[in-house]
């Protein structure tokens, strides 16, 4: 069930690696380590959102086209531009394939 | 001592429930209204079995009190301003983290704060178990556990409330040592220097995040102290605060509720079919048009001509295309008839039934395909559908500058611009909602069929559904094409943005569905009901008395015929119609007709005024208008002229300003006057010009022979010339009931909203920024007067 071509863009991330939550494949499970964004709003809005320093966020479905993606954080789950995603450091800390 | 009622605010996220909590909690006896100053829809309710004791507020669904969206600001504003008694915060279970984070929010306030565990009767098949007695220790707040749909818990939440026996706040300290020390600092600056008793904690918070509304300590030992801890955590103050909430929310978490890994869920399966990657387009078109088929071509079909008959007389309805008998007299004929019986004069009888009951048959006739359109949607919604339709669609409409957001809009904006205008409030970013609102009046509504449909059939009679199609094709191009334009060139820059949730998907509550369907068609006669009838009255006027108030109306409304012994031609509107006619030639293919020009004007009124309006100056049934001297252009005789004539008329139609009642919606979602000329102007500009440069082309066939021209005729057309009208005391009495019944519709519309002491009104939070900056400068003003005081 992978999506080739719709991931082309997003790099090939091993566990372990460092990067941005938009690198992330479906089905990819990392760490948030540090984010930033220019738009103070909605900065903000992704925090009251929950993504915080230490999350675990999973990419759980990407949308038909490639963007936006829908990703699992603190038990419930959140669409989210791959442009806002570009903003947000983690580190990969597994697959989630199983299932 | 009567006890004033109490106000309970409902606060919780968006999906979680809160609906169908309220509509538990009140009943059916609810009001909606609109927030003051804002277009945002407001629910108030009693909450049953009691003495009206105590009021509950319905709120927009919010994730924080720091809002995003307009619609989460009212929320903000509501907990902080309106202080309400006591706030039910209503949590999804099965996402305790994220609803917890409001909560400890909600906790700041000075409000009492009960916690209503929702969703319990699916926790088990989530795999949760929540232990609630724990979860109540470790908040400090009374925790009720709830099934909203099933209505388990409902009467406890009730009687909690109502016997007072709940927890009283305890303002637990949940930050950790250094930034509870410096939350606490602030709180009590806050409580001496400025005397802030609203909500000391929640403004402590605010002040240590640097919330521009309370920015009210800048260049204090506050800031560098803010600043040292910030350097210890590197981090912010905002993400400090947001991190220590969700920690002290894990932290909870993790003490009461248990989760099993569960198999995957129904929801995801079901995604893997709606959200594949080549299924998601087919299946959202074939549900869309099942929805637009039901609504328009089924109900619409079945009820147009039948509620048409029912108010205006009919020999025979079409119902699918086949014309079925139904003979009736129709309301307005028959109420016609009776003042006539009675002695009543001609012009009275023909005010009550073509310009009364007239205009309200033009709102009821819409409502049944409404009312279906709002079921539908209200399914989808509650379904979740909703929410998958805009995630996958962002992609490609992002392109053009919307949000996925926007398709809900547009979808509803077929059948009819005003609810669709009002929907577009879910889009967040503001230049992608400004967008949605300009375009979504191009969207063919189903008031602008009967005219696609007419011309149609007059420019191809045969295959009159592919000059339809066509229709819609260019609708679309043009749509897009605007879209492209003020992507480019609007000036809000850039701040676009997509975040929403994917919840569940559940089995829609039909309860809470209908009653979604009611409040919304209620909204839509207020609105778009109250415009066009005064509209209407208005048309009436200007096509019944020429300049000198002589009456040019029908003389016999008994005859079959629309306009029997009307001299429309020497009416005031024809007079207009003549004037601005000059302009239009070039639109209708080298014809100067005002009876064209003053038809599409009416159309600003009501798009089904169009139609009836060709039918009445042709003085034939709406198929026959291409036989009538008024409209010989459109006969086939005249080949290609006629077709580019027709088809300019439809495209001027389509894509002019909308009618008044969507235009009334646009100023208001739009938030100006300014904006909202904006916009029609460029609807102006693209009907204008489109319609002309296909006049033209039929123009140049007929070698630009100008038709129709007759100078000397003037403002005025000659011939015979109306009579003034004489008062009967049958006619005062219609006329007196008609002004009461402006009278009512003026008051409820216009003025009562603007004189209407809201009992739970808002402040303006940047007033309240300003008055706390004021009174801080005013304390430090005190002190340094009294230390140079001392010192002296």
């Amino acid at each position: 069930m992978s999506d080739p071509d719709v991931t082309e863009f997003r790099q090939n991330l091993k566990p372990g690696d460092h990067g941005h939550l938009s690198d992330l494949k479906k089905g990819q499970i990392a760490i948030v380590l540090d984010f930033h964004n220019d738009n103070a709003a909605l900065r903000r809005h992704l925090l009251d959102m929950g993504i915080t320093k230490g999350v675990v966020i999973e990419v759980k479905k990407i949308a038909p086209f490639g963007d936006p993606v829908d990703i699992k954080l603190r038990g419930y789950e959140l669409a989210i531009r791959h442009d806002d995603m570009k903003g947000i450091d983690i580190q990969v800390l597994g697959e989630d394939n199983g299932k | 001592m009567e006890n004033k009622a109490k106000t309970i605010g409902l606060v919780g996220n968006q999906n979680s429930g809160k609906t169908t909590l309220f509509n538990a909690l009140t009943g059916m006896n609810a009001t909606v209204g609109n927030w003051p100053g804002v277009t945002i829809e407001r629910k108030e309710g009693f909450i049953k079995g009691g003495r009206k004791d105590l009021i509950l507020v319905d709120t927009p669904g919010v994730y924080s009190l720091s809002p995003y969206t307009d619609e989460e600001k009212v929320t903000r504003k509501f907990c902080l301003e309106s202080r309400p008694d006591i706030i039910i915060n209503i949590i999804d279970a099965t996402a305790l983290e994220r609803s917890l984070y409001l909560t400890t929010q909600l906790a700041e306030l000075n409000t009492d704060v009960i916690v209503a565990l929702n969703m319990v009767d699916i926790l088990e098949a989530n795999g949760i178990t929540i232990d609630d007695q724990k979860l109540e220790e470790e908040l400090g707040l009374t925790v009720i556990r709830i099934s909203a749909k099933t209505g388990e818990g409902v009467e406890k939440l009730i009687s909690t409330i109502r016997e007072n026996k709940y927890r009283r706040n305890p303002h637990l300290k949940i930050y950790a040592g250094n930034v509870q020390n410096e939350v606490d600092h602030i709180e009590s600056d806050l409580n001496t220097e400025l005397e802030e008793t609203h909500n000391p904690k929640f403004a402590a918070v605010k002040v240590f995040e640097r919330d521009p509304f309370f920015k009210a300590l800048d260049n204090t030992s506050t800031e560098n102290e803010i600043k040292a801890i910030e350097a210890s955590y590197e981090m912010d103050s905002e993400q400090i605060v947001a991190d220590q909430r969700y920690d002290f929310v894990t932290k909870v978490k993790n003490s009461c509720c248990i989760e099993k890994i569960m198999p995957e869920s129904v929801t995801d399966k079901l995604d893997k079919v709606f959200l594949n990657k080549w299924l998601s387009l087919p299946i959202f078109v074939v549900i869309m048009g099942l929805v637009y088929f039901l609504s328009v071509g089924v109900v619409g079909s079945l009820t147009t001509d039948f509620i048409d008959g029912l108010f205006n007389g009919s020999e025979s309805i079409s119902v699918f295309g086949f014309d079925i008998p139904f003979a009736c007299q129709g309301l307005g004929p028959w109420l016609g008839s009776l003042i006539t019986g009675g002695g009543g004069s001609v012009w009275s009888a023909d005010l009550v039934q073509n310009g009364v009951i007239a205009g309200i048959s033009a709102v009821i006739n819409f409502l049944p395909q409404l009312i279906v359109l709002f079921y539908c949607m209200a399914i989808l919604e509650a379904s979740g559908y909703m929410n998958r339709i805009a995630f996958f669609l962002d992609k490609i409409f992002k392109k053009f500058g919307l949000s996925g957001k926007s398709i809900i809009p547009f979808i509803v904006g077929s059948g009819c611009s005003v609810p669709g205008i009002m929907s577009a409030r879910t889009v967040e970013s503001e230049k992608e909602r400004n967008t949605t609102i300009m375009l979504t009046p191009f969207i063919p509504c189903s008031a602008k069929l009967p005219i696609i449909a007419l011309l149609s059939s007059i420019i191809w009679p045969a295959y009159g559904w592919v000059v339809a199609l066509s229709v819609y094709m260019l609708a679309i191009v043009v749509i897009l094409i605007t879209a492209i334009l003020i992507k480019r060139l609007s000036k809000i820059k850039d701040d676009t943005a997509f975040i929403t949730e994917l919840p569940a998907y559940k089995l829609p509550e039909q309860k809470d569905s209908w009653r979604e369907v009611w409040d919304k068609s209620l909204a839509f006669i207020k609105r778009a009901g109250s415009i066009i009838f005064l509209c209407s009255l208005a048309l009436w006027l200007l096509t019944r008395f020429d300049w000198a108030w002589h009456y040019v109306g029908p003389t016999d409304l008994s005859a079959n015929v629309a306009n029997s012994g009307s001299l429309i031609d020497q009416s005031m509107l024809a007079g207009i119609g003549r004037v601005i006619a000059f302009v239009f030639i070039p639109a209708w293919g080298g014809n100067y007709s005002w009876g064209l020009t003053v038809s599409a004007m009416q159309g600003l009124i009501a798009k089904e005024q169009v139609v009836s309006s060709l039918a009445i100056i042709a003085g034939t049934s709406a198929k026959d208008i291409s036989t009538s001297a008024a409209f010989s252009f459109f006969n086939a005789s005249n080949g290609f002229a006629a077709a580019c004539s027709a088809y300019s008329f439809i495209v001027f139609n389509l894509f002019s300003a909308p009618c008044f009642g969507a235009l009334a919606v646009m100023r208001k979602e739009l938030g100006s006057a300014k904006n909202m000329i904006k916009a029609v102007s460029i609807e102006l500009a693209w009907s204008f010009s489109l319609s002309t440069l296909i006049g033209l082309i039929g123009w140049s066939s007929t070698g630009y022979s100008t038709k129709g021209i007759n100078i000397s005729e003037g403002w005025v057309s000659s011939g015979a010339s109306g009579t003034y009208v004489g008062i009967g005391w049958i006619d005062g009495m219609v006329l007196a009931v008609v002004l009461i019944l402006v009278g009512l519709v003026v008051y409820f519309h216009f003025i009562k909203p603007r004189i209407t002491h809201q009992p739970i009104g808002c402040e303006d939070e940047p007033n309240r920024g300003a008055r706390l900056v004021k009174a801080y400068h005013k304390a430090k003003a005190k002190e340094e007067k009294e230390k140079a005081n001392d010192q002296k």
